[in-house]
């Protein structure tokens, strides 16, 4: 999952940048409002955490102009402001939800979490596909009612591929959502991962459901249920 | 007196215009008096010169009258007009023909040549004699003295001095009232402009105006700037007072963002991240308390009547979308075009902590009401919000609404919010109850007066 942070305090936003990408997100971090515009228009972002107080332009705006532009991923605003006259504001600029400072980062990974699944139109926070099940909330993986251990990449795969079931997902996107932009993309990593993957889902290899297509991409096969 | 200055100026100028119509009439009144007294005399000299020269002495020097005189009163009975002669030892030697026998007196120190008139009283009327002493000479140069007297009855000058009286009292009393009216007239003119910018104020209060226009009379110009100057002052001090205790707010919250951040990493011992976390807490809650504390602002002079359906809806479009998941439904039911004057913001934090909580708390549904009522014979808004949730156990409720944040006490999944809309309602005068409610959860029910 591709996460656009913006927040002008160094400190605080080398923080995020750390224990996001701990928890396997591929990360983009700016400190003002321009910057933010950029990543959000070039970049396939999967949702942004926006701090509404930037040096250059207020939150709220670099909000309404991504909207403006037709950019649809989730934003979650990060602000110290708790009047609700400003919450109300930036929600309805176009932001889908607020986290007031100070925050715990367990309750912003739920929040980011929940914005990522609400944007591909699942409701609960258990992603189901046959007996694969994925508890977004707690990060953790079952196949047939056994706890599957995946490092936060593998399950940061996983958990995209499950979100956009029967849709063929190539390597490129695979690129861009799960890992930083340095990322070296004629090396054969995607391959070893899904691989790993594919052995540590189905070591029986009963399931399949990880199909290749050659030339194409991947596709999760198992549909999610709803 | 009545602190109106409008009743002030029509009762100060009618009192004066009272006073100088009153003084006008007596002085009129008075100079007519003296003149129609002037022109009676007068009169009765004339009638003294024309009996005078009709007096002759005859040869045997005696006084001869002729029996008709050139004035028909002095022939006829009883017609006020009367005329005595007395001889030099008082006795009456003639009379005219319209006297009867009356009580009338020569005065024998008048001396020859010399007037005199009396006033005289009786038989409850009035008159005036004009006594003259003139000594008349026959043909042999025998000399005589005589006194002439002439009475005439005052009841004909007291009758033309009632009459013009009379008039002359109508006339002034229709010209004072006449004047009062217009009077009344003018100063409600001249008062216009104070009823116009009082009416602009009120307006403002109401929040139907945002500032004083501008056509007022060059005397109320000045005021006018000068109070669009003092609103505009005070809405950009509550402005900037916010604005500063915001920045504040957001300036120490980062920090502490960094410092959670960093203990939730770190390898301290659960004790002391325990603690660690209750004291950012803590430092949380208070900025948040007394951020919100500051800014609440209640009842504003100055301040906008809100629409209140406006601003509900806005916050439940709001938590629909941060509650998405649940998929709550929500009724509302709120009176159309409803109008309160209040802060803005207090508002938004009053409707948005209730309303959070009842979506944080709710199963499946929410219902919110706001309807005018009479509270206890006042007339107020009632604002009633509930959910189907659990509801706030009664011995809870107390620390949950509790004003102020202490460590131990706050209650987890609550936070500052009830707090805040505790203090809040009381700044309105207001009154707030828990109770469970036909959904069977929590429900708030608020009274906010008008004023």
């Amino acid at each position: 999952m591709r996460v656009l942070v913006v927040e002008d305090d160094q400190s605080l936003q080398e923080q995020l940048v750390n224990n996001l990408t701990k928890k396997g997100f591929a990360v983009d971090a700016t400190d003002n409002g321009a910057d933010a515009l950029y990543f959000g228009t070039e970049y396939p972002i999967d949702v942004a955490i926006i701090d509404l107080g930037l040096p250059d332009m207020s939150g709220m705006d670099v909000i309404k102009q991504l909207r403006a532009k037709d950019i649809h991923f989730p934003i979650l605003i990060l602000t110290a402001r708790t009047r609700w006259e400003e919450k109300v504001e930036g929600l309805e600029a176009g932001a889908d939800d607020y986290l007031v400072k100070p925050f715990h980062t367990e309750e912003l990974l739920a929040r980011m979490n929940a914005l990522i699944r609400r944007s591909v139109g699942v409701a609960t926070p258990l992603l189901v596909c046959g007996s694969i099940k994925l508890d977004t909330n707690a990060q953790q993986v079952v196949v047939d009612d056994r706890p599957v251990e995946l490092t936060a990449y593998e399950y940061k795969m996983l958990e995209y591929m499950m979100l956009h079931s029967g849709r063929v997902i190539s390597k490129t996107e695979i690129t861009e959502h799960i890992y930083d932009q340095d990322f070296d993309r004629d090396s054969n990593v995607i391959e070893v991962f899904v691989g790993r993957l594919r052995k540590k889902l189905d070591p029986n290899d009963q399931h399949k459901p990880i199909e290749t297509l050659r030339g194409r991409g991947y596709r999760f096969s198992i549909p999610l249920s709803h | 007196m009545s602190s109106s200055i409008q009743s002030r100026l029509i009762l100060s100028a009618s009192l004066v215009l009272f006073c100088f119509l009153g003084l006008a009439g007596f002085v009129i009144d008075a100079a007519y008096q003296k003149g129609a007294q002037n022109a009676l005399n007068d009169r009765l000299q004339i009638h003294l010169y024309s009996i005078l020269s009709k007096a002759e002495m005859s040869k045997n020097n005696r006084l001869v009258i002729p029996t008709n005189l050139s004035e028909p009163r002095f022939s006829q009975v009883d017609s006020g007009l009367y005329a005595y002669i007395f001889d030099h030892k008082g006795d009456i030697v003639w009379r005219s023909s319209s006297s009867a026998g009356d009580l009338i007196q020569a005065i024998k120190s008048l001396k020859s040549g010399q007037k005199s008139y009396i006033k005289k009283h009786s038989n409850g009327a009035e008159s005036i004699e004009l006594h003259y002493k003139a000594i008349l000479e026959n043909a042999f140069s025998q000399s005589n003295t005589f006194e002439f007297v002439v009475i005439e009855s005052t009841s004909g000058v007291d009758y033309q001095v009632a009459g013009f009286r009379s008039v002359l009292w109508q006339w002034l009393g229709g010209i004072g009232l006449i004047l009062i009216i217009v009077q009344f007239w003018i100063i409600r003119v001249s008062l216009k402009p104070l009823r116009h910018i009082v009416g602009d104020l009120e307006k403002i209060q109401t929040g139907d105006a945002q500032y004083l226009d501008n056509n007022y009379s060059d005397e109320l110009k000045d005021i006018a700037n000068t109070l669009n100057r003092l609103i505009d002052n005070e809405r950009t001090h509550l402005k900037r007072y916010r604005n500063t205790l915001a920045d504040l707010a957001h300036s120490l919250k980062t920090p502490l963002s960094v410092l959670t951040g960093i203990y939730e990493q770190s390898n301290l011992t659960s004790d002391d991240q325990k603690i660690i976390e209750n004291q950012t807490l803590l430092m949380r809650q208070l900025v948040d308390y007394q951020l919100q504390k500051a800014a609440a602002k209640g009842h504003q002079t100055l301040s906008k009547s809100l629409e209140v359906e406006l601003i509900i809806l806005q916050i439940i479009d709001s938590l629909k979308k941060v509650y998405a998941d649940k998929s709550l439904k929500v009724m509302i039911d709120i009176e159309p075009k409803l109008k309160f004057n209040a802060e803005k913001g207090d508002f938004f934090e009053l409707f948005g902590n209730l309303l959070d909580n009842a979506f944080k708390w709710a199963n499946k549904t929410v219902r919110v009401s706001v309807k005018n009522v009479e509270n206890d014979s006042v007339p107020s808004i009632q604002i009633i919000i509930e959910d189907d949730g659990v509801g706030i156990p009664k011995d809870e409720l107390e620390n949950v609404l509790k004003r102020g944040i202490r460590a131990d006490e706050s209650i987890k999944g609550h936070g500052i919010g009830l707090a805040v809309v505790n203090e809040l309602v009381s700044l309105y005068n207001g009154r707030l109850n828990s109770s469970v409610g036909s959904l069977g959860g929590q429900k708030w029910t608020i009274f906010l007066p008008y004023n």
